[in-house]
């Protein structure tokens, strides 16, 4: 069947809709319920699960997308002295051995952490102190509020500075300046510079990055630590807590990881005491978790939105029976079955657009207070607006069809005969 | 010159199929109204006389035989083209007024051009002269339900001469009037037949009959009689 709207007579079916929806507004009101709830649930999930989205995107890129970070596995205290011999878990032989694994691995950075008290400090502020090499500030993209971060020969020569994190400067006022002077353990280090990293505030909430909360962290060059009793030097060979290995591409983070992978393997003795993180790999992995999360989700809403649609059609059918006497009377001055037709879905296509409307409104409400009292990312997009509202046409055609073809079925006769 | 016929019935049948069997109600009509004609079809209730009106406006088929409308042979038109017809060359007058009770004065006898795809500068002019022949410009804005049985009459009157159609077709339109009332439309009848409507009233009443230039009796699902 083929429908041929010009612009006027579009005009005139969708006055005379509104004009019959007007007739009823408390009917018409109480039609569109299901649609106002299907619609807002689907925004609002639609919004919430973007803002998830990027939350936890920003937060894996935070770790780089090409790099790859193996990270100590603590193993339990019998197994790790029966393994003793074969492996010590991560250590600077192993950074020597990544450095020289590929001409793709341009960078290696290495940590360990430590457990240090810091004096001028209340007991809330624990800071988490860790020696690291220089070249871990380019690896993860962290700024420089001001001084400098660790260079090479602070870590060649093991000297007595000390790089803060903003959040833990702020903290420590006066001797969270650059050139102040802070004690920790019996050792006096000298700062030197402050970072500043990605926004944490927001990627706490979540509790799924698996970053470090830069704001508040200490920083000591390596080898510092020995002279706080952390650690030891066994044969020119000191463990690590973090190796993180910066590839010179992001695309080919896919094609390294299983030299890596096996390179580990043969240096530890295939004792896995250590994990193989890939932000790349979490990326991907989040984002498929995301479009599952919204899959579901939006079912769910969806569910709510062809309820809302039953009643749109039993409110049509209901209409109809009513209205036979109109259908006669436009069949008799002239109107096609397609009129009919045009009209009725009209009728639908108008109380569920305007259910999508109202939706999408009380789902920016609800996106707007789960935000501000609950403290959920949320984020608004175009699509999170456009796919329920057009989901809502959509419902409407549905619901209309099949009450605008009994409608166009009517005979007219018949139709002019009713009470 | 001798007239033209606007609508030519020949050996027309209806059969109704209901669960008893097959009902019988138009069993052979042979009828013919010309251009400027005013007919009034006269007969008892259940003679079939409200069916061939049906049929003469397109709103329903005959079972058999063949309907001629200005010319063209409509008893086997599809529906799309039977609704153009319905539109353009019938107007109806009803009983029961059949006014949308939502829509004003003037949004009911503008109905048909909304199907018509007719601009509304073009509509206007259109339904105020429809309107104005009836009497009731001072009444354009208001709902049916604001009027009483006899403007609501007028107003189907107008509906049905807006589009100048080539045929009126009018039933029991005095039925729900009181006889003052029903005399005023029937006068009104009486003046579009004289400024040259071709008009055909289906009625059971003797006197709205003698308002028509000639007077056809139903019987039996058949013209039995003309004078």
């Amino acid at each position: 069947m083929i429908f041929v709207f010009r612009r006027k007579y579009l005009g005139g079916v969708m006055q005379i809709a509104l004009g019959s929806l007007l007739q009823n507004r408390l009917r018409s009101l109480l039609s569109i319920v299901g649609i106002i709830c299907g619609v807002s649930a689907v925004f609002a999930i639609l919004s919430i699960g973007e803002g998830a989205k990027r939350e936890v995107l920003a937060g894996i890129s935070r770790l780089g997308l090409d790099n790859i970070i193996l990270r100590r596995i603590h193993l339990p205290k019998s197994q790790s002295l029966s393994l003793q011999d074969r492996s010590v878990g991560l250590q600077t032989g192993d950074v020597r051995i990544l450095r020289s694994a590929s001409p793709a691995v341009v960078k290696v950075a290495y940590l360990k952490e430590l457990q240090v008290r810091v004096s001028g400090l209340s007991g809330q502020v624990t800071p988490q102190v860790v020696a690291c090499s220089a070249s871990y500030l380019p690896l993860q993209g962290l700024a420089l509020r001001s001084g400098r971060f660790i260079l090479e020969q602070d870590e060649q020569q093991k000297n007595l500075v000390c790089v803060l994190g903003e959040t833990l400067a702020d903290r420590l006022g006066q001797q969270g300046k650059v050139g102040a002077r802070l004690r920790i353990e019996d050792q006096l280090f000298v700062v030197v510079g402050i970072v500043r990293g990605a926004s944490p505030v927001h990627l706490k909430k979540t509790g799924m990055v698996v970053g470090r909360e830069v704001n508040e962290m200490l920083f000591l060059p390596f080898g510092t630590h020995l002279y706080l009793g952390q650690g030891s030097e066994k044969n020119g060979v000191q463990a690590l807590d973090e190796i993180t290995v910066k590839m010179s591409d992001q695309g080919i983070v896919e094609a390294i990881l299983p030299l890596i992978s096996r390179t580990m393997e043969l240096s530890h003795h295939g004792i896995r005491d250590y994990q193989l993180v890939v932000p790349r790999q979490l990326m991907l992995q989040a984002r498929k978790t995301q479009r599952i999360f919204n899959l579901v989700l939006g079912s769910i809403g969806g569910i709510s939105l062809v309820v809302g649609g039953i009643g749109i059609m039993n409110v049509l059918l209901a209409t109809i029976s009513e209205r036979t006497r109109e259908i006669g009377i436009r069949r008799a001055v002239g109107a096609t079955r397609q009129d009919i037709i045009a009209q009725f879905l009209a009728e639908a296509i108008l109380l569920t657009t305007t259910g999508g409307i109202f939706g999408i409104f009380i789902g920016l409400v609800c996106s707007w207070s789960i935000a501000r009292f609950a403290g959920w990312s949320v984020a608004i997009t175009p699509y999170g607006i456009i796919v329920p509202l057009l989901t809502s046409v959509a419902v409407g055609i549905c619901a209309g069809l099949y009450p605008a073809f009994k409608a166009a079925e009517m005979d007219p006769v018949h139709a002019l005969r009713s009470a | 010159m001798c007239p033209q016929p606007v609508a030519q019935a020949h050996g027309l049948t209806k059969d109704y199929l209901l669960a008893q069997g097959t009902v019988p109600v138009l069993r052979g009509v042979d009828l013919t109204v010309y251009q400027g004609d005013f007919a009034a079809i006269m007969g008892a209730s259940g003679s079939g006389k409200s069916t061939l009106l049906h049929i003469l406006g397109c709103l329903d088929r005959p079972t058999s035989g063949s309907y001629v409308l200005d010319g063209m042979t409509v008893s086997r038109l599809p529906d799309r083209k039977l609704s153009g017809l319905r539109n353009s060359y019938i107007g109806f007058v009803f009983q029961e007024f059949n006014l949308l009770p939502q829509a004003t004065v003037y949004e009911n006898v503008a109905l048909p051009f909304l199907y018509a795809g007719k601009d509304h500068e073009q509509v206007r002019p259109l339904v105020l002269r429809a309107v104005d022949e009836v009497g009731l410009t001072h009444r354009l804005d208001h709902k049916p339900a604001a009027l009483s049985g006899g403007e609501r009459q007028r107003v189907a009157i107008a509906r049905a001469i807006v589009v100048n159609p080539k045929l009126i077709l009018a039933d029991e339109p005095t039925g729900n009037l009181d006889s003052e009332t029903s005399r005023d439309i029937l006068a009104l009848f009486t003046r579009l037949h004289e400024r040259g409507a071709t008009i055909l009233l289906v009625t059971h009443d003797t006197e709205v009959a003698e308002f028509a230039r000639r007077i056809l009796t139903m019987g039996d699902g058949r013209i039995s009689g003309q004078s």
